[in-house]
């Protein structure tokens, strides 16, 4: 999997590409450690080009959004496909984390 | 053995976009077992969780929403076991709207009470920090107090429905509670001084108990005045017993009603 980050009106975006499964997760974690060190408040997670979603990766964004909204800030995603928007109203992690349709809506939003 | 359980989701998860709910339940709960057995209690939580949400598509018209709430209750067990309570909390409130729709009414309040427990928890790890697992202090130094105390505030509120009538669903806890607050006036008037008959003199337990029944039901016969420090007590548990007896009525209408 390959994470890309990016700093956008002060949010920062973290663009992931490729499968979030078990391995993946421990690098998105170590990615999103390293984003709360550097001082990030509202971070957008953008799932354009993810295929799937274990779950490994949805207990790791879960995890995220509480250590983000304990430092004051709170994760988002956005560009989720309609089988991965599935899972996440089936795990109930839509009343958890807030969703955007795409970026720029989320952007504006945050 | 995490490869495994990678080809064991994805073939679930293709078998939920194909609505074939049946099979992708099995592959979900199977995926949950093997995380359960490798001791990673969140993505079991979210396998069961997945699990029930089968049950729940599938459901429908069929009665099948008590298999879905069972789900959801070992997705909450699971994600209770690794420390996430928020989580916990949501499962179990869906568990007990599964519960619900299959007029199921036991599983529901034990369900809802579960969830409220599971929230007030949540809502001391926010405080202390339970899990500890990427702690770092300059993450630390970014706390938002304002939140401390706000979840500080809502935990004390939270404690004190768990204790006084478990969140409306334990009515025999306001009995237990309102009997202990009974028995410690009680011994607290055998501190101070009545006035019955005309004479002032030290109250003994018994005639103690007897006042404090008399006020904590608003009984108030008159034939025994409190004096000073007593007086106090008398006020405060006559205020208390404002709350415990409606609070008393209303968890047990709200449990035995929906029978």
């Amino acid at each position: 999997m390959k994470i890309l980050v990016d700093t956008i009106d002060e949010i920062t975006v973290v663009i992931l590409e490729g499968e979030l499964n078990v391995d993946d997760s421990i690098l998105l974690r170590d990615a999103f450690l390293k984003i709360l060190k550097e001082g990030a408040k509202e971070v957008m997670v953008d799932f354009e080009k993810v295929s799937f979603v274990g779950s490994a990766g949805l207990a790791t964004l879960i995890e995220m959004m509480q250590l983000l909204r304990k430092a004051g800030g709170k994760l988002g995603c956005c560009n989720i496909n309609n089988n991965i928007r599935g899972l996440f109203e089936i795990t109930k992690i839509h009343k958890l984390i807030t969703i955007y349709d795409n970026r720029a809506l989320a952007l504006k939003s945050f | 053995m995490t490869d495994n359980i990678k080809a064991v989701e994805l073939q679930a998860q293709g078998f939920l976009e194909e609505r074939k709910y049946d099979e992708a339940l099995k592959l979900f709960s199977q995926a949950a077992g093997s995380y359960q057995d490798l001791g990673q209690h969140q993505q079991a939580a979210m396998c069961f969780a997945l699990a029930a949400g089968c049950y729940e598509s599938k459901a429908g018209s069929q009665s099948l929403y008590y298999y879905a709430s069972t789900y959801y209750s070992k997705a909450a067990k699971e994600a209770e076991i690794s420390g996430d309570f928020e989580y916990a909390s949501l499962m179990y409130k869906h568990a007990g709207i599964c519960y619900e729709r299959d007029l199921e009414f036991v599983g529901f309040s034990e369900c809802f009470y579960l969830s409220k427990e599971c929230y007030r928890k949540s809502l001391l790890s926010n405080l202390f920090n339970k899990k500890n697992r990427v702690w770092d202090i300059s993450i630390l130094q970014r706390i938002d107090f304002k939140d401390v105390i706000k979840s500080a505030v809502l935990w004390v509120f939270s404690s004190l429905s768990s204790l006084i009538w478990g969140h409306g669903e334990r009515p025999l806890r306001t009995v237990g509670f309102g009997c202990f607050l009974v028995l410690f006036s009680a011994l607290l008037y055998t501190q101070g001084y009545f006035m019955a008959g005309g004479f002032i003199h030290k109250p003994h337990l018994l005639e103690a108990v007897y006042f404090s029944v008399v006020t904590m039901t608003h009984i108030g016969f008159g034939d025994i005045i409190p004096l000073g420090f007593n007086r106090g007590v008398a006020v405060l548990q006559e205020f208390a017993g404002i709350f415990i007896l409606p609070l008393f009525l209303t968890a047990l209408c709200r449990k035995y009603l929906r029978f």
